[in-house]
């Protein structure tokens, strides 16, 4: 399993991309949306998308709306990872594309109790 | 995905769901309800049935009753062992002895705030008669009852209540009579939240009515509130359920005045009757006999029973199939990790 990250904090970055590993996926992180919208046509297709909203450059909706109009990642789920609680962004971001919304902060267990309401499961161990 | 309820567990490899591309939506959307949490969350206390230990009469063992002797016992026990005795003889609730480190830690804040010094101190507050110490005996029962807990948590259950039961259990209530439902160690109130918005999904022009009841008092007022935080709101509620039945307060999310209203909330303890309720149909009691002890548990089943009518469910936590249930009074169920009782 492959999840892209991206947030333009460190910190948010430091903590999904250990949280994902423990949850068995294999995690690529971008500090922006200018980095990853820069590399889209080179990485490998991920299961999951955590996209921040706000950042710096080409905000989260745009990320979004890039990787739904490139039909490889029609299989992709994207999961919108920001401070953002409107109504209308939350809106927003489903019209864009987004499959789930996770607001912040989070706690780690949330992380993956969101990526289970995207169907995502794991084995005991 | 595999239809087999799992928990994830570290490292483990997740199996992949395929995308069914999702579009935004008012209407009281269903999401794939899925995988939710770990275990613990609140438990019981008994509010009424506190017996004052005395706590300086030191008396010539010679002159001792038997209940005497049981007390001046008590007294020259630790503080932490005073307080498991006093849980277990009015709360049942069994805190595992070698967990001792967790009363202190639980109740730091609650020491610094009252007039004790220490541990101790607490413990001989507590435990004096009257209505002083009352207040107090629920401020600690209430910080030391684990009250971990999220919206649709086990969502296997969930599925299993949108599937079979509540639609069986909707053919025993004629309408314009009410579907009864009583979330039995509510906690938070998000057990009662999650139900209220399942009825919603599954029956939205069949009355219902839900109580929630848990043993903290601290408890049920927050529930009460209907608020939750963000950190709340992300634990098993998904965006669509979220933007459908919570609005924006200030920091927090408040739910739907439809949601709320559907539900009462009061202070009980299962380990005394139910009174004032017409009989339940659909009874979730999930995770909190487990803490019980064998007696206690069997003593909770009856007053349960006391305000089932036949054929009502009894819905019980992951796990707790293997709990001894009195035969005379359910039969058993379990489908995969959902674990269920109907009454006889």
């Amino acid at each position: 399993m492959k999840a892209i990250v991206v947030d333009d904090s460190f910190a948010i970055r430091l903590m999904l991309t250990r949280e994902l590993n423990k949850l068995g996926f294999e995690v690529q992180a971008f500090e922006s949306g200018d980095a990853i919208l820069g590399e889209l046509a080179n990485i490998e297709t991920p299961d999951v998308f955590m996209v921040d909203w706000v950042m710096p450059g080409a905000d989260g909706l745009e990320v979004v709306k890039t990787i739904r109009s490139q039909p490889r990642y029609e299989n992709s789920f994207i999961m919108m990872v920001t401070s953002e609680t409107m109504d209308s962004k939350v809106e927003a971001a489903f019209e864009a594309g987004v499959d789930e919304y996770m607001m912040k902060p989070f706690s780690a267990d949330a992380i993956r109790q969101k990526l289970e309401l995207l169907g995502f499961a794991w084995n005991e161990s | 995905m595999s239809d087999q309820p799992k928990r994830p567990g570290p490292n483990a490899p997740p199996t992949r769901p395929t995308r069914e591309p999702t579009r935004p939506t008012r209407e009281p959307t269903r999401q794939p309800t899925r995988q939710p949490t770990r275990q613990p969350r609140s438990k019981p206390k008994p509010l009424g049935v506190f017996t004052p230990v005395p706590l300086s009469t030191p008396l010539a063992s010679r002159d001792l009753t038997p209940d005497e002797r049981e007390r001046q016992r008590r007294v020259s026990m630790a503080p932490e062992d005073r307080l498991w005795v006093y849980l277990s003889d009015n709360t049942g609730v069994k805190v595992p002895e070698d967990q001792n480190y967790f009363f202190e830690s639980r109740l730091r804040r609650i020491i610094m705030t009252s007039d004790s010094k220490d541990l101790n101190g607490l413990v001989n507050s507590i435990l004096r008669p009257g209505v002083e110490a009352e207040e107090l005996r629920n401020q600690v029962v209430d910080a030391l009852m684990t009250h971990e807990t999220s919206f649709f948590r086990n969502p296997e259950v969930f599925e299993k209540l949108e599937t079979e039961i509540i639609p069986d259990l909707l053919k025993l209530v004629t309408p314009p009579s009410e579907l009864r439902i009583w979330s039995a160690a509510s906690s938070t109130g998000q057990e009662a939240i999650s139900t209220s918005i399942l009825m919603q999904e599954v029956a939205p022009h069949r009355p219902y009515s839900i109580l929630g009841s848990d043993i903290g008092v601290g408890t049920v007022n927050k529930a009460s509130t209907g608020k939750y935080s963000v950190l709340e709101t992300n634990r098993g509620l998904s965006a669509s359920r979220l933007h459908q039945w919570f609005a924006k307060e200030g920091v927090a999310f408040k739910v739907h005045p439809t949601i709320r209203r559907s539900i009462t909330y009061r202070v009980h303890n299962l380990l005394e009757p139910l009174t004032g309720y017409l009989p339940f149909h659909l009874v979730m009691l999930r995770n909190v006999l487990v803490y019980f002890d064998e007696q206690s548990r069997q003593q909770a089943f009856k007053h349960i029973a006391r305000v089932t009518m036949p054929g009502s469910v009894v819905v019980l936590g992951t796990g707790e199939q293997l709990l001894n249930v009195p035969d005379q009074l359910f039969t058993r169920h379990v489908d995969r990790r959902v674990a269920w009782l109907r009454r006889k």
